[in-house]
């Protein structure tokens, strides 16, 4: 006789835990509509009813105008090559680092990119490219690689190799759940390995990649920074950038660029409404196990990777990152890369000038980024265990251009009816825009997780006279604390290195490393600013190298 | 060990959080950040009044002043150009505050609310080591000849205030052959990179060997830190680009905003202007650079630049900068 396990969480179903359920839901939901929807409901009004007496009205020319048309095109088009792209690189890397031994380096490796903030990156390589660029200057390609870089697929890859580590953590975390097992007997049966990746891995690791790739192609399409740099000479406008262009320049135009950070959201919220049907059947259960996994790619293949691989860090970290240290040394730019124009100078100067400026930046920025971290990651976990509405309200953000969400704070939280409050004007908004703009991570990250634990655990925990709370703390909590992690990494390393919203809503006197950083590249040199980047990039990447030290391992 | 990290985060938010006191000043800037910190020192120096700066891009600025209309919190602002600084005062955004100090201004520097703190001429920027001095154009239309072809950068007026501006009145003074020049420029290779450090980058690096509508007072502090750049000044003319200041309308300290627009226009604010090498306000301030009157400015018609900016810009953009990505 079988007994059906149902799919769902025991607390939906247990009468005494449904109003705990309830209760906590409201809390949460209050908690996220403030801190999410509020500020895009602000936008949304201010696109339909200007706010103010003078503000322009939304003209329908405006909108339906052949340039905006051709940028919303251009937007979906980089999205989706750039989600794609990103999906391969993260997923093969992924498979390489369970395969190999070395995947400890492997995940470090990919911490760098995301790490990275763009308009740093895109600065450095457009510095590294070109014939006078470095590399041009050493004979190496540099005017095949400026026509690479600046070039549709040159844009999608610059920002693919920068969200392939979105897919790669989702991906790795669900892989070290996978039952040996199932590998084993799908070997002794004698399946090629092509047939074990597509019946086996792609099906089992399906929540992680749908999660991933949504999340690559929500950064995707509002990403601001490279499309800046390079997209600007190429002429490939995406809405992302006009929305920049509009609120930049006067007369400044805050309802026509909320009603282009609309259409963000629809695009987005289509490619999550079509990604959400597929992932209903992909519900996968798994256990943890002793056994190690069985070596499944023939040599060939796995060389194949490792040079994929390779290629990728050089794309990745050894071009941009080599750039950045080289012109941070360099005394003048102007006299190019020689022996006689090195000198740690800016080094120096940037860390002990009487602009402490820096140190300041720096102690901002991590703190900030850090409770992002802790308060998104909580959130996120919540909303991810009370079920699809809230979840999906959560992943709002995901395709709310940061501009957007950063006037929306303003408008909502300096309000007649919240200016009392004292958060506008301190360093917590910026710190709460980091949470809601990043919450995502930690909801999508919570969900690969939770798809990953059979509700049976919950069930034989309950069975067994556990309430609600001690279930989550024994047995839903450890299970879930590796996907929660990475999703935390990735939520510091992004909040970090934030750039378009600190600048709006920095409060008087207060700098974030990136805002700090910017202004040093506008006003000063661009050497002395590398090498704050250059500083930047090693607290932070010391900082995320110490948090994977907590990521259990299973070997 | 999350314990730590807990503790550690709130104390340092906690401690993160700033309070304004009644005796206290806040002061937008699109202007230098040094410059700005140069003042604030100096003015609470002098006065006991604290001064808490937000210094960002000139856009940036805006956008904030504008998101916050309906409670303001800035009491004096400083734009990058002057045609933003008329647009914000046509929209009430200025209170129409003359600083006794303005008469002591150049002319034309001020009009009502409006007091420009400092300015900047756009130049032709170039890289010294590229380009001979002989080899110096002496107007802008020189720079049509064919050994300038691939060589030119200038920053994007969609991008860029000063540039905007530069258009605008550029082709006010000449109009046809302007827009004349600026074909020529696109079929021989211009490159039009993004905003006004977009441009000159690549003039830094040798890449390229001249910026069009370079902002000079940048790259005087470049030469005299040793870069290899040399600034022209064409003979038909430039655009100065002036930088208003102004006590916003409904500002929370309105005492304390004038009197720190009084100081920025005061002796003491303006040979901090000028140690930046921008052109000071006031036509008494002793300078380390070439002044109007040294170098010839093209006549600016703020009615007409007010008027026709937008559509000027906007038809730089459909036939200079798309031709010029055509021809890649």
């Amino acid at each position: 006789m079988a007994v059906a396990i149902p799919e769902t969480s025991p607390a939906v179903k247990i009468p005494w835990a449904r109003g705990l359920h309830g209760a906590s839901g409201i809390v949460l939901g209050g908690g996220i509509s403030l801190l999410v929807v509020y500020p895009l409901l602000m936008v949304l009004t201010a696109a339909v009813t200007p706010a103010f007496p003078d503000s322009q009205s939304l003209r329908l020319a405006d909108i339906l105008s052949e340039r905006l048309w051709t940028a919303a095109l251009n937007t979906l088009r980089l999205g989706i090559s750039v989600s794609l792209l990103s999906l391969i690189a993260g997923a093969a890397s992924a498979f390489l680092a369970t395969e190999s031994r070395r995947d400890r380096w492997i995940d470090l490796i990919m911490s760098i990119p995301f790490l990275t903030p763009p308009f740093l990156a895109s600065l450095a390589w457009s510095l590294a490219v070109g014939p006078k660029g470095y590399l041009g200057r050493f004979g190496l390609l540099g005017a095949e690689l400026e026509r690479l870089i600046f070039s549709f697929w040159g844009l999608s890859l610059l920002m693919a190799v920068h969200y392939a580590p979105i897919v790669y953590f989702a991906v790795r975390a669900q892989l070290d759940k996978l039952p040996p097992s199932l590998l084993w007997a799908a070997q002794i049966a004698g399946a090629v390995p092509r047939r074990i990746v597509g019946r086996i891995l792609l099906p089992m690791t399906a929540p992680a990649l749908m999660g991933g790739g949504f999340l690559a192609f929500a950064c995707g399409i509002e990403e601001y920074g490279t499309p800046l740099v390079i997209g600007n000479r190429i002429g490939f406008p995406v809405i992302s950038t006009e929305i920049g262009r509009i609120v930049r320049i006067y007369p400044i135009n805050l309802t026509l660029a909320s009603a282009l950070a609309s259409i963000l959201l629809t695009l987005a919220g289509a490619v999550y409404f079509f990604s959400h049907l597929l992932q209903q059947h992909t519900k996968t259960s798994t256990k943890p196990s002793a056994y190690p996994l069985p070596k499944l790619l023939p040599a060939w293949t796995r060389a194949g990777l490792w040079t994929f691989l390779s290629a990728y860090i050089l794309f990745a970290i050894a071009i941009p990152y080599g750039s950045m240290v080289l012109t941070s040394l360099l005394k003048l730019v102007s006299a190019g890369p020689t022996f006689g124009n090195l000198t740690l100078g800016h080094y120096l100067q940037a860390l002990t000038e009487e602009t402490s400026g820096l140190r300041e930046a720096m102690t901002a920025s991590f703190s900030l980024a850090l409770m992002a971290a802790l308060l998104g990651t909580f959130l996120g976990a919540g909303c991810a265990r009370k079920g699809i509405a809230l979840a999906s309200l959560a992943l709002i953000p995901a395709a709310t251009p940061a501009i957007a969400m950063a006037v929306g704070f303003i408008l909502g939280w300096n309000a007649p009816w919240t200016a009392w409050l004292p958060l506008y004007g301190s360093a917590m908004i910026v710190g709460l825009f980091y949470t809601a703009q990043y919450l995502p991570y930690a909801v999508q990250y919570a969900r690969a997780g939770f798809a990953a634990i059979p509700p049976s655990y919950e069930w034989a925990a309950r069975v067994h006279g556990a309430g609600a709370g001690m279930a989550t703390r024994r047995i839903i909590a450890p299970l879930l604390w590796p996907h929660c992690l990475a999703g935390a990494i990735l939520i510091f390393s992004i909040s970090f290195r934030e750039l378009v919203g600190s600048v709006l809503l920095r409060p008087p006197g207060m700098e974030t490393v990136s805002t700090f950083i910017l202004r040093e590249f506008d006003q000063g040199s661009p050497a002395t600013g590398m090498a704050m980047g250059v500083i930047a990039l090693s607290v932070s990447m010391i900082s995320v190298g110490f948090a994977r030290h907590l990521v259990p391992k299973r070997h | 060990m999350k314990q730590i990290f807990f503790a550690i985060a709130w104390v340092t938010i906690v401690a993160a959080f700033g309070h304004a006191d009644a005796q206290s000043v806040t002061f937008y800037t699109a202007g230098p950040a040094g410059l700005a910190k140069n003042i604030a020192a100096s003015f609470t120096k002098k006065t006991g009044v604290k001064v808490d700066v937000y210094q960002a891009t000139s856009g940036d600025v805006l956008a904030r002043l504008e998101a916050e209309k309906g409670n303001p919190r800035a009491d004096v602002v400083t734009l990058a150009s002057w045609g933003e600084g008329l647009t914000v005062r046509q929209r009430g955004f200025v209170e129409e505050y003359r600083s006794p100090e303005a008469n002591k201004l150049r002319s034309g520097w001020t009009i009502g609310g409006l007091a420009a703190q400092g300015g900047a001429a756009l130049a032709l920027v170039l890289n010294s080591n590229e380009v001979k001095k002989e080899q110096q154009p002496d107007s802008w239309f020189d720079l049509a000849a064919s050994r300038w072809k691939d060589s030119l950068t200038m920053p994007d007026p969609t991008l860029s205030g000063s540039a905007a501006e530069f258009v605008a009145i550029f082709i006010h003074t000449y109009g046809d052959k302007g827009w004349k020049l600026f074909a020529e420029l696109a079929r021989n290779g211009l490159s039009v990179p993004g905003p006004n450090n977009a441009a000159l980058n690549p003039v830094l690096t040798g890449a390229k060997k001249a910026t069009l509508a370079g902002v000079d007072y940048i790259s005087f502090g470049q030469i005299a830190k040793g870069e290899k750049l040399a600034i022209q000044y064409p003979t038909e003319g430039t655009v100065v680009a002036l930088r208003p200041a102004f006590v916003q309308q409904g500002a929370p300290h309105r005492d304390e905003a004038k009197r720190l627009v009084d100081f920025m226009l005061s002796d003491e604010g303006q040979t901090l202007v000028a140690k930046t090498f921008m052109i000071p306000a006031r036509a008494d301030t002793r300078v380390q650079r070439p002044v109007p009157g040294e170098f010839k400015m093209l006549a600016a018609d703020w009615g007409f630049v007010e008027k026709n900016q937008t559509q000027i810009v906007g038809r730089f953009r459909k036939e200079i900068v798309e031709q010029i990505i055509q021809r890649r």
